[in-house]
């Protein structure tokens, strides 16, 4: 049984504690170390990785201090690099290239974002489920069998940004940048009915942008495409 | 609540007044006057009464008292300093007089008086009193740090040190224990169980101090698992397992090439090729056996009747030669017989011939031992006894040698008999000899051609092969006899490569354990890493608590504190940079600072809503002195008796109604300004029911 513990999901920052009841991971590090901390009540130690997708602040932010805490962080070289991390709590991971942590199996995968080698995972443990993390992408080229729990950004919706821009509220060259690097609900949709969906219990979307995202909206949506039961990851 | 009111203050030669008295009339009074015209004076003079300092805080020792020239010097000596004060406490005048002199002592014999210091005499209620008993007096009125709080707005903001502000605040609105504010928030449970006996502030600074400690340590581990790291040597390609394998091989072949070594340099190799020489000589020595065996039989068999035979040959020649040996031996016997028998005739015919000899005694007859001569009867007797004596020693004579020569020639004759019985028996051995002799002759030759028949194991192809196998082995102990050394060295030299290349493995394979040392030093760290950071954050954890604690605390006091007053408001904590709190005591007003850009008019009123929140709380008011008060233009209401030390307005600055009204009242703009400087130049009391004075 997955429990997923949502820290922050925004631009703002992103972090995500998952724990299948054996092995507790973080996934980014996107808030100040001591944000992290007391939202977790000061029991960081007991989070056996943090998982990082790529070198943006609000997905990075902390990893160094993650490192510091004794936690082995996993990233991309790419998103390594970017950051200037190193040392001994660094473990530089490769898409399509398995690992382990504890009791998952995680395999991460190559996404499409405006950065280095940035990576989505899909999270497999010992008790049969299996978890997809995927943010900060406009597409995924993957798909994945058996998911018991999605976590996807669901960042806009292009009827509003169109809006936005056309009544002057978003830049048209802000608009070209988020198409080309934020999954947005339509693309969603496309991706959940792309994958086999029946063993999945939560559909958890994930980084709904302020401007560009209407979240009732956006959770009635999936609700219809899928069935399921859909939370939205608070700010 | 205890009320004191000042009614009068009557000061004489005090601080330049000679005489003044400031009449309150029991109520609030202003003091008008430029500067230095006295205004402090005021106060001092008050403080001064009650307890022997100006406002300032200052001894007489310490402020002038007395009157000075321009040039710094008192202008006469010998007055009286005195103040006296008529005070209602609660409705009940009392009146209290100090004061200040010079003493002067004229000595005995003496012309002239003599200074000898200062001298203070006290009066209460006109009676004078020990300085004790004033001091009594006025301590039973007001305590003198309370006074000093109720009577200056600016003593609590501007002479009080933060420390003391806090401890007056805290007393005034009630300190919180340190469970009530755990109590008051439902995250700071935990801490009631951390603290134990220890305060939030003494906990703090023991976690503070283990966070460094911690924080130290953890520093140091990535540099230490960096440099075990670096240490670590790079056996990527090698394969423990494998080496492990190979350093076996070659140890066995080592060991065999010891072995050879160890037989080369003792001989074995030799040794055992000479034995397999003598084994080969054994083998040859059969072969030839077999071959010659039945040839070799009759050979023998011949040769032992050969020697058969000449053993009785010569046994017979043996016994002949003894034969001849006593043949000799009896001759020689035979011939010693018959010279003895023939020496025993002629002795026979000796003895035989001799006749008895006549004799004559040529030597007398006398007897030889007396000397007389004999009788002849006597010497007749003697001669035929002689003759007797002579004659059968004589036949006697013959008689044993006739016996003594018949034996002897007996004696030969037996010897000649048995002599020719050993000739006769010598001559059969002699022929039987000869016959033997002729036998051992017939053997010999049988034996020659015996031993002539047996055949050759040359020719056997079987003893060829054996023999030329003798020869290689013999050659080769040759050759190893000479090169022995050289192999023992090409030996050595095997050995040695091998021993390299173990060697070479061996620090492979050290290579590998220390890797794996490494490795797992490495993995100890990591852990150590990950206990000391659990701890921690643990103790962050506590850190934060004790901090939560503080803000709880901040908010809680701040409120409770800023409750009890209108308009002043305290800040008691700092956030610092680094997230900590320090201990203030700012006072704010409307969220400005008192000491940041806090006008004058402001700091006054809020030192007066200081001074009627500390009224209340220690049930006691005093007259108020409000220096500079011709700044504030409203003063905050008091309960407190105030009086007002005001500098006057210029006559310009004054409203154009009171000028118009001075001007009027003077005659001219010039006369009205004169006057109205000339007046300020004096230090004027105006009563509050008397306002209109002021003006």
């Amino acid at each position: 049984m997955i429990d997923i513990k949502c820290l922050g999901s925004s631009s703002a920052g992103n972090a995500y504690h998952i724990t299948d009841g054996h092995t507790a991971l973080l996934l980014e590090a996107g808030f100040p170390y001591k944000a992290l901390q007391r939202a977790l009540n000061f029991r960081m130690s007991e989070i056996s990785g943090c998982l990082i997708t790529h070198e943006h602040l609000d997905h990075s932010k902390a990893a160094k201090d993650v490192m510091k805490a004794g936690i082995n962080v996993y990233t991309s070289q790419g998103t390594a690099d970017a950051r200037g991390l190193s040392g001994h709590r660094l473990k530089i991971i490769r898409a399509m290239e398995q690992f382990q942590i504890g009791t998952w199996s995680i395999l991460p995968f190559d996404i499409q974002h405006d950065v280095e080698e940035p990576l989505g995972f899909l999270l497999a443990n010992t008790a049969g489920d299996k978890l997809v993390f995927l943010t900060d992408t406009y597409y995924c080229r993957h798909r994945f069998r058996d998911l018991t729990h999605i976590m996807v950004e669901c960042n806009y919706s292009m009827d509003i940004v169109r809006e936005r821009v056309a009544s002057g509220h978003l830049h048209p060259g802000q608009m070209k940048r988020l198409l080309k690097s934020h999954f947005g609900l339509e693309h969603v949709k496309d991706f959940l009915k792309a994958n086999d969906t029946r063993k999945v219990k939560e559909i958890w979307l994930l980084h709904l942008s302020d401007g560009n995202s209407d979240e009732k909206r956006f959770k009635r949506e999936i609700q219809e495409v899928t069935g399921k039961l859909v939370r939205v990851a608070g700010r | 609540m205890k009320k004191i009111v000042l009614e009068r203050l009557t000061f004489r030669n005090f601080k330049g007044f000679r005489e003044f008295v400031l009449d309150a009339n029991g109520g609030n009074a202003d003091a008008y006057g430029d500067n230095a015209t006295g205004k402090t004076t005021l106060f001092d003079g008050f403080t001064w009464l009650l307890f022997g300092k100006d406002s300032a805080n200052r001894s007489e020792q310490k402020f002038e008292i007395k009157e000075l020239d321009k040039a710094g010097n008192v202008v006469r000596h010998g007055l009286d300093h005195e103040v006296e004060g008529v005070l209602l406490v609660n409705q009940r005048r009392r009146t209290f007089r100090r004061v200040f002199s010079e003493k002067w002592t004229q000595k005995r014999g003496s012309a002239t008086s003599v200074f000898d210091g200062h001298t203070t005499n006290y009066f209460v209620d006109g009676v004078p009193v020990k300085e004790k008993e004033y001091r009594a007096e006025v301590d039973a009125l007001i305590s003198e740090d309370v006074f000093k709080l109720l009577t200056s707005p600016s003593y609590f903001n501007e002479v009080l040190k933060p420390e003391a502000r806090r401890k007056v605040l805290l007393e005034v609105c009630g300190d919180m224990t340190d469970a009530e504010i755990i109590a008051s928030n439902k995250e700071l449970t935990p801490l009631a169980a951390i603290l134990e006996e220890r305060t939030v502030e003494k906990h703090k600074q023991s976690i503070k101090s283990a966070l460094a400690e911690i924080n130290k340590e953890i520093k140091e581990i990535p540099t230490r698992i960096d440099e075990k790291y670096r240490d670590m040597p790079d056996v990527s390609d090698l394969d423990a397992e494998l080496i492990q394998e190979d350093i076996e091989t070659l140890r066995s072949r080592i060991d065999a090439k010891a072995a050879e070594l160890q037989r080369i340099q003792s001989g074995g190799e030799l040794s055992a090729k000479e034995i397999r020489l003598r084994e080969i000589n054994a083998e040859l020595t059969d072969i030839k056996h077999r071959v010659q065996a039945d040839g070799l039989q009759a050979v023998n068999e011949q040769r032992e009747r050969l020697m058969q035979l000449r053993g009785e040959a010569s046994e017979l020649q043996a016994r002949i030669s003894a034969g001849q040996r006593e043949i000799e031996q009896h001759k020689r016997q035979i011939a010693r017989a018959e010279s003895q028998a023939e020496r025993l005739r002629e002795e026979w015919h000796a003895a035989n011939g001799l006749e008895f000899p006549a004799h004559q005694h040529e030597h007398g007859a006398n007897c030889p031992t007396c000397g007389q001569a004999l009788p002849a009867d006597q010497v007749q007797a003697a001669q035929d006894k002689a003759l007797a004596d002579f004659n059968r020693d004589k036949s006697r004579r013959l008689e044993r040698i006739s016996a003594e020569g018949k034996a002897a020639a007996e004696e030969v004759r037996s010897l000649k008999h048995s002599m020719f019985d050993l000739e006769e028996s010598l001559t059969a051995l002699e022929e039987k000899l000869a016959v033997k002799q002729g036998e051992v002759t017939e053997a010999e030759a049988k034996l020659i051609e015996l031993q002539a028949a047996v055949s050759d194991p040359a020719d056997d192809p079987e003893y060829q092969a054996k023999q030329k196998e003798a020869e290689i082995v013999r050659s080769e102990i040759e050759q190893l006899r000479s090169s022995a050394s050289d192999a023992a060295s090409k030996v050595q030299a095997e050995i040695r490569l091998l021993r390299d290349q173990v060697s070479e493995l061996e620090s492979d394979k050290s290579k590998i354990a220390a890797a794996v040392a490494i490795e797992n030093r490495i993995a100890e760290l990591t852990e150590q890493e990950r206990k000391l950071a659990a701890e921690y954050e643990r103790l962050q954890h506590e850190l934060y608590l004790t901090e939560e604690f503080t803000r709880t605390k901040v908010s809680a006091l701040e409120s409770k504190i800023n409750n009890k007053f209108k308009y002043a408001r305290f800040r008691l904590f700092e956030e610092q940079l680094n997230g900590g709190l320090n201990d203030v005591c700012k006072t704010l007003y409307n969220g400005v600072p008192y000491d940041g850009g806090l006008n004058n008019a402001a700091q006054i009123n809020v030192g007066l809503d200081i001074i009627n929140t500390l009224s209340e709380h220690y049930g006691f008011s005093a007259p108020i002195f409000i220096d500079n008060a011709e700044s504030v233009t409203q003063l905050i209401d008091t309960d407190a008796q105030v009086i007002r030390l005001i500098v006057p307005p210029t006559f310009d600055s004054l409203p154009d109604e009171t000028k118009d009204e001075l001007i009027k009242l003077h005659g001219s703009y010039e006369e009205a300004s004169a006057v109205w400087k000339d007046k300020n130049k004096k230090l004027r009391i105006v009563p509050h029911n008397n306002m209109q004075e002021a003006i």
